[in-house]
């Protein structure tokens, strides 16, 4: 009887599952989150999409990313006003126009620039922190995974306990103590991301763990950090990098959730959170300040977690030809 | 001198115009009166502590206090006159080295208690840090010029200074700060902070210390009535709720959450102005406002050295700065006095902002430093304020001077920081036009609050001059001498009068309220002061139906 | 029983855990010098001694820890200095029912909506009005609560006048319609992603559930459709909303923070917001270590109803 095709990212949630039960954890918040992202119509079609390429939202998704990077990391040679350093207080909340397509901020500085600049750092401590708890978190995960006993039980519950704690409360209370630095910032986030991403990385790894080529490289001898690496990482890498998507997104928005209380980098660095927050108090004149950056945020998580789903979609295609 | 020593302080005529100047906020000429009725007032910012002596009242403490305790005396429409309010007369002895406070009688706090002499006593005991109140810091230096009170009859309490205070008067409002407080409350231990008895025109209903909350109801045997014989308050009732979001409270001015707010910046004003939908913007007379500057520390490197603070005086475009705090429409300021306070000069010789001379200034500081003009400049949470130290930045960072933002802290922390030397310099508003002697606490070498840390030979005798001189003509030129050397000397920089605004709904009547009282405690002809950074009377406040 | 009682012990590991963690944060802000002259910025040096003292930063670091401990679990959870003494605990009587009231309105309102469109979207799997309902939600997925927050204070509350900006809370019991009112903006800028998230996962979970044989059995018996979505088809799945609306309260903790600084709203996020910016270290600690435990007490009880509702479900999945 031929294997049935799984169900969108039931492969995922199931090795959550098998986790929960196992180990007894609850699934987390964000794992919820991730689920919800990938629990649509959407990615039924990217999967019945098999074999025809990526598709035009896919496309577009792609675009955007890409733009918003090439223009943040270029930002210092593009020509655009300098973020700080260039102002006309005299035209402070000056609408959108031909010298500036998105307007003036309340001191007289060009929206749009501040808007790139602001997506260089918004991204960088998006990108990073997620680097971090992909790296610190996926090999906690895939050891915890990969060592049942004593060992996996100790991280796992570690684990649970940074889980305890509402993410933005835990992110919060680290920058409130630490000091509203970017690297500050970047560190409460990744120590957020850390256990989410650590529990994938398990559950993944749990479930193929007991494959049977795993099973017969154990069998032949190799040593554990190899099977690891070789065979159990390029598997369990796939599901992580979906996730890491997703969780740049849920990083973006609340580097915007910590400037909104005061708790996040302090207001001189222009982040897409410092833009809105700034122009909090002009939102009535001079909507625009808020809205532009507004819309940043809005598109660029959407590309995220579309192509989080993407690479859902094409995963799940790799394990079933298996 | 005309100093509200009496109580039958002529009416000098200056009051009627100058009142109907911008925002048409006038008391008695709106249709008569109704009572009743319960309003809610947006305020600033929260407060925690009501105990008069130790409270640290920001405007929206004072206007609480306002509603529930009296003052011993009231601002008038001239600057450096007071008017006897809840004492029935102030004078003073022959050199001024005594005052003598009669209270009103036959006045009781809300608790009950009699308010007498030793009531009184009691009060200007605590705030001077010898009464049973503790952790008094503030006030007890702004009364240290007292050496001693004493209850010479029921009514009457004799104050002797350790020298001749001429401007006494004016430390018996203290913009609205020393309410008096019913012994009671003062004595209560740490329910002082929250336990409000005062005689004014309002009970206490609630305070909530954690929201800042405050609910006042009519104090229906308030010893005041109108003109026409009826009792005020005319309100049943205040709420008073903050919203530190200065746009919020415009939202919730339009959305009708909202019926009165004050405000100090001229783009709130703005926004108010054209709400529509009836919603009143009054505005405050030009003459004795509020001065916005930024604030140095002059003991230390770099602003101990007058270049350094002439370079950031001639290095920073102010016009920039009020675009984009006032969008433009703010009077910018060359010195501490406001155009109708005593000491006030046309020109004071504040260095005019230019680039040129700012980059000469700023090669001078640099070679007195050994080549580095660096300093941090402070600012609070309030949007408003960051922006302003954001381009202040700006500016001086494309002259080649390095300025670092700090994260922000709360005004607290400002003071605390300032107080112990460790800011070089944040962005403040204070000094509201009232007599100049109130300056003395501020900038007398020495005085802790002397935020500036300025200790200068020729600003401390102008001060103990204007103090002790009883002389108008001798007074105003210690002022102007102290004043010069104020703007001359860079010591601040001066940027703006804060023209303070209240936004009230369409049916909100009696900003400024009745005249003060005459002796007899019946509205006579001296008229209460119209909005004086953000203060305003609220016990002529009533709806329009 | 006895997997109830395993999860008790891991519980109370986890709490001690978090109070540890919460009181080390304190000790991250550097010396103790600089901590009580960040708390009481203006008190004399004889009060900040009497600070010290009563905070006994003279002692090692784990007497200090479960004196604080002892003080947590008997309900003295410190002071906010600013600038007299005020206990964290009497804050909490009036913050704590405006969140909870804010997040149980957040909850209800998005399952409200959440739970038929769900039921319909998945019913009605692959059609227009399936797609077109999830490429919206999808989108409400992307759109964070502040922006959402602020576009509806300045419009709906300000500009058109709707609803009131400011709260003026009014407790629920007194007026009950007034309360709505002040609420229902803050509800509605929390809810809006959760009822994304309970939606979608709703859908996949019926689908599956529609394809079951039961389901098919009630059709062919001639039961009305409705009866069959509502009674047949969302029953299963509801154990597995319950689970994710439990453990979603994580999520709407960290936005009623942000909502409530918004709105102005006198909950426990205003009063930790607040504590943050006035440097009220000894506050915030607290205030995280009991919106964790709060949490983690909720995640405990849906664990347990879970358990208890239906092993059945667990146990035929474990089989899977």
């Amino acid at each position: 009887m031929p294997e049935q095709p799984p169900s969108p990212g039931d492969d995922l949630v199931q090795a959550l599952v098998d986790d929960e039960i196992r180990e007894d954890v609850a699934p987390d918040e964000a794992t919820i989150h991730t689920a919800a992202v990938e629990a649509g119509p959407e990615i039924e079609r990217l999967k019945e999409r098999k074999g025809k390429g990526l598709g035009f939202s896919a496309w577009l998704a792609i675009g955007w990313l890409a733009m918003i990077v090439i223009l943040g990391f270029a930002a210092p040679i593009l020509p655009i006003p300098d973020p700080v350093a260039d102002a006309t207080p005299a035209l402070a909340r000056q609408g959108p126009s031909a010298d500036h397509i998105m307007g003036l901020d309340g001191s007289g500085r060009d929206v749009f620039s501040r808007v790139i600049w602001g997506m260089r750092n918004s991204l960088f401590i998006g990108a990073v922190s997620v680097l971090i708890g992909l790296v610190v978190g996926g090999s906690l995960g895939v050891i915890s995974g990969y060592f049942k006993g004593k060992l996996g039980g100790f991280i796992g519950a570690s684990l649970d306990v940074l889980l305890a704690f509402p993410p933005l409360i835990l992110a919060l209370s680290i920058v409130t103590f630490l000091g509203r630095t970017v690297p500050n910032v970047t560190l409460s986030l990744a120590i957020v991301s850390i256990p989410v991403l650590a529990r994938i990385a398990r559950a993944s790894t749990l479930s193929w763990s007991e494959r049977e080529f795993v099973l017969a490289a154990r069998a032949q001898g190799a040593k554990h950090f190899r099977i690891m690496r070789r065979e159990i990482l390029p598997n369990v890498l796939p599901a992580m990098f979906s996730i890491a998507l997703l969780g740049i997104a849920v990083v973006i928005v609340a580097e915007g959730g910590l400037a909104i209380i005061g708790a996040g980098v302090k207001p001189d660095v222009t982040t897409w959170g410092n833009i809105i927050v700034s122009g909090q108090g002009d939102l009535r004149d001079a909507s625009h300040i808020v809205l532009f950056p507004s819309f940043c945020i809005f598109f660029t998580v959407l590309a995220l977690n579309f192509l989080g789903d993407v690479v859902r979609a094409k995963f799940d295609v790799r394990e079933s030809s298996l | 001198m005309l100093f509200a020593l009496v109580l039958v302080a002529a009416a000098c005529g200056g009051g009627s115009d100058d009142d109907s100047s911008d925002g048409g906020g006038g008391g008695s000429s709106e249709g008569t009166p109704v009572e009743g009725g319960t309003i809610t007032y947006g305020l600033e910012g929260k407060t925690t502590n009501f105990c008069i002596p130790r409270a640290q009242l920001a405007i929206s403490g004072i206007e609480v206090v306002e509603a529930v305790y009296d003052t011993l005396t009231r601002p008038t429409t001239t600057p450096d006159e007071y008017s006897p309010y809840l004492a029935k007369s102030v004078t003073p002895n022959d050199d001024y080295t005594e005052w003598t406070i009669v209270v009103r009688d036959g006045l009781t706090f809300h608790n009950g208690e009699p308010l007498n002499a030793d009531a009184v006593k009691l009060n200007i005991d605590s705030w001077r840090g010898k009464g049973p109140v503790t952790s008094v810091l503030l006030l007890s230096f702004v009364y240290s010029n007292i050496a001693d009170t004493a209850v010479t009859a029921p009514d009457t309490v004799v104050v002797k200074m350790t020298t001749p205070w001429v401007a006494f008067p004016a430390y018996l409002w203290t913009t609205g700060r020393t309410g008096i407080a019913a012994p009671e409350q003062l004595n209560s231990g740490t329910e002082c902070d929250t336990k409000m008895i005062g005689t004014g025109p309002f009970k206490l209903d609630s305070f909530n210390p954690a929201t800042g909350d405050v609910s006042v109801s009519k104090n229906t045997s308030y010893w005041r009535k109108d003109s026409e014989g009826r009792q005020l308050p005319y309100l049943q009732g205040i709420d008073f709720k903050p919203q530190e979001e200065s746009s919020q409270r415009v939202n919730g001015l339009q959305g009708g959450q909202f019926d009165i707010s004050h405000f100090s910046g001229g783009k709130d004003l703005d926004e108010i102005e054209n709400l529509g939908n009836g919603i009143q913007a009054i505005v405050e007379p030009d003459g004795r406002m509020e001065i916005s500057h930024a604030l140095p520390n002059v003991e230390k490197p770099p602003f101990n050295n007058l270049d350094c603070r002439k370079a950031l005086v001639e290095g920073v475009d102010r016009d920039a700065l009020n675009q984009i705090s006032n969008k433009g429409t703010y009077r910018l300021s060359d010195q501490v006095f406001d155009t109708k306070i005593t000491g006030y000069v046309d020109n004071p010789g504040f260095p005019a902002f230019d680039v040129d001379a700012a980059k000469d200034s700023i090669s001078k500081c640099k070679a007195a430093n050994g080549g580095v003009f660096e300093f941090d400049l402070q600012s609070t949470f309030d949007q408003d304020t960051q922006a302003l130290a954001a381009e202040t930045k700006r500016q001086l960072d494309a002259l080649g001077v390095t300025v670092n933002l700090p994260s922000p802290v709360d005004q607290a922390q400002i003071i605390s920081l300032a107080v112990a030397g460790n800011v070089d310099a944040f962005l403040w508003r204070n000094y509201p036009g009232q007599d100049p002697d109130t300056l003395y606490v501020w900038f007398y070498g020495g005085s802790i609050v002397n935020f500036n840390k300025i200790n200068d030979e020729t600003i401390n005798e102008a001060l103990d001059e204007g103090r002790t001189n009883p002389d108008p003509d001798a007074r105003k030129e210690a002022y102007e001498t102290f004043n010069k050397r104020m703007s001359s000397q860079a010591y601040n920089l001066w940027t703006w009068y804060t023209k303070w605004s209240l936004g009230a709904g369409p049916d909100i009547r009696g900003f400024v309220g009745p005249n003060l009282p005459n002796e007899a405690g019946e509205p006579g002809n001296e008229e209460a002061v119209d909005i004086l950074a953000g203060y305003h009377q609220l016990l002529g406040l009533w709806i329009e139906k | 029983m006895r997997t109830i009682l395993i999860k008790l012990v891991r519980l109370v590991i986890v709490v001690w855990i978090i109070t540890l963690f919460s009181f080390t944060l304190i000790k991250l802000t550097g010396g103790n010098n600089d901590l009580v002259s960040k708390i009481i910025p203006f008190g004399s040096e004889q009060q900040k001694d009497i600070l010290r003292e009563d905070l006994g930063l003279q002692d090692p670091f784990f007497t200090q820890y479960f004196r604080w401990l002892g003080d947590f679990l008997t309900g003295d959870f410190g002071n906010i200095y600013t600038p007299n003494p005020q206990p964290v605990s009497e804050t909490l009587a009036e913050a704590l029912p405006v969140s909870l009231e804010l997040m149980i309105y957040a909850q209800v309102l998005a399952l409200v909506i959440a739970i038929p469109l769900g039921v319909a979207t998945a019913y009605r799997n692959g059609t227009k009005f399936d797609r077109s309902t999830n490429t919206i939600a999808f989108g409400l997925l992307a759109l964070p609560n502040f922006v959402v927050a602020l576009l509806l204070a300045i419009y709906v509350g300000a500009k058109w006048g709707w609803l009131p900006t400011q709260s003026n809370l009014i407790p629920f019991p007194l007026n009950p319609i007034d309360n709505w009112q002040y609420m229902l903006m803050p509800t509605i800028a929390l809810a809006l992603g959760q009822i994304a998230i309970y939606m979608r996962l709703l859908r996949s979970d019926m689908i599956a559930t529609l394809q079951e044989d039961f389901t098919t059995t009630a059709k062919a018996k001639g039961i009305p459709t409705r009866r069959v979505l509502f009674r047949h088809a969302l029953r299963p799945s509801s154990l597995t909303l319950l689970t994710v609306a439990g453990l979603n309260v994580g999520a709407l903790i960290g936005g009623a923070v942000v909502v409530e600084r918004i709105f102005n709203l006198p909950g426990i996020g205003s009063r930790l917001t607040e504590a943050i910016l006035a440097q009220q270290y000894v506050a915030v600690q607290s205030y995280v270590a009991l919106i964790a435990i709060f949490y983690i007490l909720i995640n405990f009880f849906v664990d347990v109803l879970y358990t208890v509702l239906d092993p059945r479900i667990r146990h035929a999945r474990a089989a899977a």
